[in-house]
């Protein structure tokens, strides 16, 4: 039985590229205009008609707020988020609020969820791969950024759904790129990827050892690309042509248009020659009914001058990464270049500059992460490929805990399949019921991180707080589906959920959520968060306070008595400040102070009583 | 509004037109508009398309793609330019149309010819292809490039037509491969140990109910990987992580990790993707597991060891050799103590912390932290000897000499106030042992006088 076809597709923000492994092969399919990457772009005519990727983009600017571009910066996003906000700001086209804090974009009075409009271009792309292959093909391996977190990686499978596609698994980007690059050869070695696409750019750390990819560390800025580079261009055209001619080019969208079309192409050409010719006849007409005609060169050193600021800031970002991941320059043995703009020799230079090495850059480093995608799916259906990509996931999961905390079960980078158990105990005396809200991300407050589901345990022994204990179990797939588990170990009585999608809740709502729910919370028993060095210090206080009167009252006859209650005194105020400054380290060291306090206490009340 | 699937002297507008690359604008004389739809042109835009993409309201479109054609400006997919003198550059030069599929019959040699774009231009005037596409990251073990062995579409064919081609699955090392060269590359040593170490099937007579059942599931799992399976769940039950490696010694990182990736290579429940496992899902997940945690129980990147625990290493160095171990972890504990007192005393501080540590390690007395701690002082480590009062002081939190070391670590480490909460709280217990009390008054007036104060 021949195994079934399965494409890889690296869909990006500016382009989009398809890729399949035929008898053994791995082959990039180009589209019908011959192009191997079809820009990640949709639009609405006029006429109603859609517009997906080549034709969409020769048209963006003559029809800006009716073409949607770099609609993954938009992907799995809330509607508060930044990223949403930037784009409000940056985009031509109209984004608006969904339904369920998510975000919509309006073209010609239709509203599209995102993934929608990123089903278009899956769609495209299977239709490609379709033509070419001659057959249906329902199965893929979708590449998505490191960074992207389950929600906007759910969004990404979900686009495929509405594509009529089969994601069969979602990959990092710089893990298929470095797959189609080494794959498979014998190497054990960190290596950097340095991704510059059409608007994005991502830095990302491997450790590759013989088959496994592994990305350690991952950074980037999602608003630095080939765009701004392009941008610099135009800018620099209408800047002299305003000189010359005294006309504001950029105010007659057809112009516009072409000069964007010209600044793409001169700035690619100019990476495999020095100088080159950029002409357009017609441009625009003088208010006396003559034409006007733009004609200069552009050379490849101008082009640097005019963009050197973007390349630094890419290096800076390299920089910053490495320190962050606590990785010397020296540690990384190779530097993979991936997207469109490292063709730029000044890129590939600042590169090669910045880790003292040549960076290994294939002929297209824009069809690599397809290409990887593709591998990857042939090595899941092939029985006989000896080839195995070890993911992790990308971000830490975990529960809320009392307080709204944020407790981590299993931590970013964990290799899948995985599973994870803690215990937990109830919080109020009598607690029945526990809420488990799964959430995910890196912040230790609850809210600042991505809700993933909810559920409740019932049925609990009338207790006091803290008797009643709850294990709690986190499963994570090789397929990255997770699955949460909570047991109550005196009774067995278990509740599960399966993660399927992000609720899409607001920082505000999750707030909301907390104080409603904050007593039927659970608590952690061992860890190091405030939230339990707060719990630990408020029991100690408690009794601290309960003790008081009784202690001053023997103790302070004496002078040392009476110190001891001024000292006392100013535990108990150090620890009241440390919890309202949220000051971890200092409450775990008042906590101390304090236990030591009460241990006096004690001391004094039962020896005196002893006496 | 809908653009006519025909238009006069042009004919069917799914047709991809492409520009006339004799033609010449700038004489032609036309305007702005005329020029911006003419530019989209590509030979790849059919062109209803294109007049939908101009952005014009489509009668006007339609008159603008009628006068273009009019002045030659445009041609059919059948129509070759007039053979008047080439214009020079400013023309985008023109595009093969033709899909790509249809180009290359199947028995023409190179074995795939994605596109047939020519080496000189691709659409986007992007560089020309050159191949091959993946260059090695390392120079490859298996076959050079240009051996026998190799592809011959790697080469560049006659006539300067790039063949975009990227490795094959099985030109790519395999692990087997990479396995046999590690074992034929010195040092030997280490080869050996990259071999995952062999699972025997379990003997028939000692397979567990469960296990039996297992082996006559109906699931998509061979028999002899059922097999191992089986016996490699048994392995990892074990928990011990040498034996879940399948490594003699835990020292040899790079040996751990390539026994790590093979195992895994052989146990992911990717091996099995799609395919009915039945009980041997949850059996996988598991062995994967196991294999991960216990690498990661050794490579230490991801799992830090906390400080104290450094001590025990060195200590074992200096341990005598098993054979020599008292019997019970206490007693063990008990006699490392009393080494590390005698190397206190005889001046050997360093050594004697070591000793401390081991000791305690096994045993966290609150006597033998209380001890340590004095000897941190000694040695001049004050953040030591708080860390070890801390947590007598949890262990004996009432006992005025508890409180005494740990004022003064804290004295030593320089956190006076906290020195003098300490002594000021231990005071006001009432004890029977006056002279303690004393002592204890005593630390509380020099620290008082301390400078600083
Ligand atoms: N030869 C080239 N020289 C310089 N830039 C190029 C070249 N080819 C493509 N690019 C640029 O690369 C960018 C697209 O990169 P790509 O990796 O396809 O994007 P993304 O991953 O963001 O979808 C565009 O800005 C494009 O202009
Ligand atoms: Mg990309």
């Amino acid at each position: 039985m021949a195994s079934e076809k399965v494409i890889g597709i690296d869909l990006g923000t500016t382009n989009s590229c398809v890729a399949i492994v035929e008898d053994g092969t791995p082959v990039v399919i180009p589209n019908r205009g011959g192009y191997k990457t079809t820009p990640s772009m949709v639009a609405i005519a006029e006429n109603g008609k859609r517009l997906v990727g080549h034709i969409a983009k020769r048209q963006a600017i003559t029809n800006a707020e009716n073409t949607v571009f770099a609609a993954k910066r938009l992907i799995g996003r809330k509607w508060g988020s930044a990223a949403v906000r930037t784009s409000i700001e940056t985009m031509p086209y109209r984004i608006v609020e969904g339904p369920h804090d998510d975000v919509r974009i309006v073209l010609r009075d239709q509203v599209f969820s995102i993934p929608e409009v990123s089903a278009y271009i899956l769609q495209e792309m299977k239709m490609i791969a379709e033509e070419y292959l001659g057959e249906e093909v329902q199965k893929a391996v979708v590449t998505v950024p490191a960074y992207f977190n389950d929600g906007q990686r759910q969004a990404t499978k979900d686009a495929g759904r509405v594509a009529g596609l089969d994601v069969i698994r979602i990959i990092n980007e710089p893990t298929a790129g470095a797959l189609a690059y080494g794959f498979g050869r014998n190497i054990e070695r960190k290596v950097a990827v340095y991704d510059l696409g059409g608007g994005t750019f991502d830095i990302s750390i491997l450790e590759i050892g013989n088959g496994v990819f592994e990305v350690i560390s991952t950074a980037g800025d999602t608003f630095l690309g080939g765009e701004d580079f392009d941008r610099r261009i135009i800018d620099w055209l209408v800047f002299n042509f305003q000189r010359d001619h005294k006309i504001d080019l950029r105010k007659d969208k057809m112009a516009l248009q072409r000069l964007k079309d010209v600044a793409e192409k001169a700035k690619c050409e100019l990476s495999s020659v020095r100088e080159t010719e950029i002409n357009l006849p017609f441009i625009i007409s003088t208010g006396r009914n003559e034409a006007l005609h733009l004609q200069t060169t552009l050379t490849r050193d101008k082009l640097e001058e005019l963009t050197a600021d973007l390349i630094d800031r890419t290096v800076e970002i390299c920089a910053k990464t490495l320190e962050e991941a606590e990785i010397g320059k020296g540690d990384i043995e190779d530097v993979i270049l991936v997207g469109g703009m490292t063709r730029m020799p000044r890129v590939q230079q600042a590169v090669a500059e910045f880790f003292g090495l040549e960076p290994c850059k294939g002929v297209h480093p824009d069809e690599v992460v397809a290409l990887g995608a593709a591998i990857q799916g042939a090595a899941l259906v092939d029985e006989k490929s000896d080839i195995l990509l070890l993911d992790v996931t990308p971000h830490s999961l975990g529960i809320m805990i009392v307080g709204g905390y944020f407790h981590k079960l299993i931590e970013q980078n964990t290799t899948v399949p995985t599973s994870k158990s803690h215990v937990f105990t109830t919080v109020k005396d009598n607690q029945t019921s526990v809420k488990i809200l799964v959430l995910q991300g890196e912040s230790e407050r609850a809210e600042e991180n991505e809700l993933l589901g909810e559920f409740v345990l019932t049925g609990l022994r009338r207790a006091p707080r803290g008797e009643v204990e709850i294990e709690v179990t986190f499963h994570i797939s090789a397929d990255g589906i997770v699955s949460v588990k909570a047991r109550d170990l005196e009774t067995g009585t278990e509740q599960s959920i399966t993660v399927t999608a992000t609720s899409g809740l607001t920082e505000d709502e999750i707030r909301k959520m907390i104080d409603a729910n904050k007593d039927y919370m659970v608590e952690v028993r061992s860890g190091q968060e405030f939230e339990k060095a707060r719990h630990a210090a408020e029991r100690v206080l408690d009794e601290i306070e309960q003790l008081f009167p009784k202690v001053s009252e023997i103790i302070s006859g004496s002078d040392f008595g009476q110190d001891a209650v001024k000292k006392a005194r100013s535990v108990v105020e150090r620890a009241r400040g440390a919890i309202a400054q949220r000051d971890l380290p200092g409450l775990v060291e008042a906590t101390e102070a304090l236990s030591r306090t009460l241990n006096m206490f004690r001391g004094v009340v039962s020896k005196t009583r002893g006496a | 509004m809908t653009v006519p699937s025909d238009l006069p002297e042009i004919g069917s507008t799914a047709q991809r037109l492409r520009q006339n690359p004799r033609f010449d604008p700038i004489q032609a004389g036309i305007g702005p508009e005329d020029y911006f739809v003419w530019s989209r042109f590509d030979g790849a835009t059919t062109l209803k398309d294109l007049i939908v993409m101009t952005g014009l309201p489509t009668p006007r479109a339609v008159d603008i793609v009628r006068r273009l054609r009019t002045a030659g400006a445009i041609l059919l997919p059948h129509e070759q330019p007039a053979a008047a003198a080439p214009r020079p550059s400013a023309a985008p030069p023109s595009r093969p149309v033709t899909p790509p599929r249809t180009v290359t019959p199947a028995s023409v040699t190179p074995p795939r010819t994605v596109t047939p774009s020519t080496a000189i231009t691709t659409p986007r005037g992007q560089i020309p292809h050159i191949p091959p596409v993946i260059p090695p990251v390392i120079p490859p073990a298996s076959p050079p490039r240009g051996a026998p062995g190799a592809p011959a579409s790697r080469r560049t064919p006659p006539g300067g037509v790039a063949v975009q081609r990227a490795p094959t699955l099985d030109e790519m090392p395999t692990a087997r491969v990479a396995a046999k060269d590690l074992a034929a590359s010195p040092p030997v040593g280490e080869a050996r140990a990259t071999v995952p170490p062999p699972l025997p099937p379990i003997p028939d007579a000692s397979l567990s109910a469960d296990e039996r059942a297992a082996l006559d599931e109906d699931v998509d799992v061979a028999a002899a990987d059922r097999q191992r399976i089986l016996a490699m769940h048994r392995r990892v039950q074990s928990g011990d992580v040498a034996q879940i490696l399948g490594l003699p010694d835990l020292a040899d990182k790079k040996a751990a990790k390539r026994a790590y990736f093979a195992l895994s290579k052989e146990f992911h429940p990717d091996r099995y993707y799609g395919k009915r496992l039945g009980s041997y899902a949850a059996r996988l997940s598991r062995i994967f597991q196991a294999v991960a945690a216990a690498y990661a129980s050794l490579s230490g990147e991801r799992t830090p060891r906390p400080s104290t625990g450094a001590g025990a290493g060195a200590a074992a160095g200096g341990a005598p050799a098993a054979s020599a171990q008292p019997a019970s972890p206490a007693d063990h504990a008990a006699d490392l103590f009393d080494r590390a007192c005698h190397a206190e005393v005889s001046g050997d501080l360093e050594g004697a912390l070591r000793l401390f540590a081991a000791a305690l390690q096994i045993e966290a007395t609150a006597r033998y932290l209380r001890r340590a701690a004095r000897c941190a002082m000694t040695a001049r480590e004050p953040g030591l000897a708080v860390e070890y009062a801390r947590k007598a002081a949890v262990l004996e939190p009432q006992d005025p000499s508890t409180a005494r070391v740990l004022a003064a670590a804290f004295k030593a480490a320089g956190k006076l106030d906290q020195a003098e909460e300490v002594l000021v709280m231990a005071a006001m217990i009432p004890t029977e042992n006056d002279q303690l009390m004393r002592e204890l008054q005593q630390d509380l007036v020099e620290l008082r006088r301390a400078p600083g104060r």
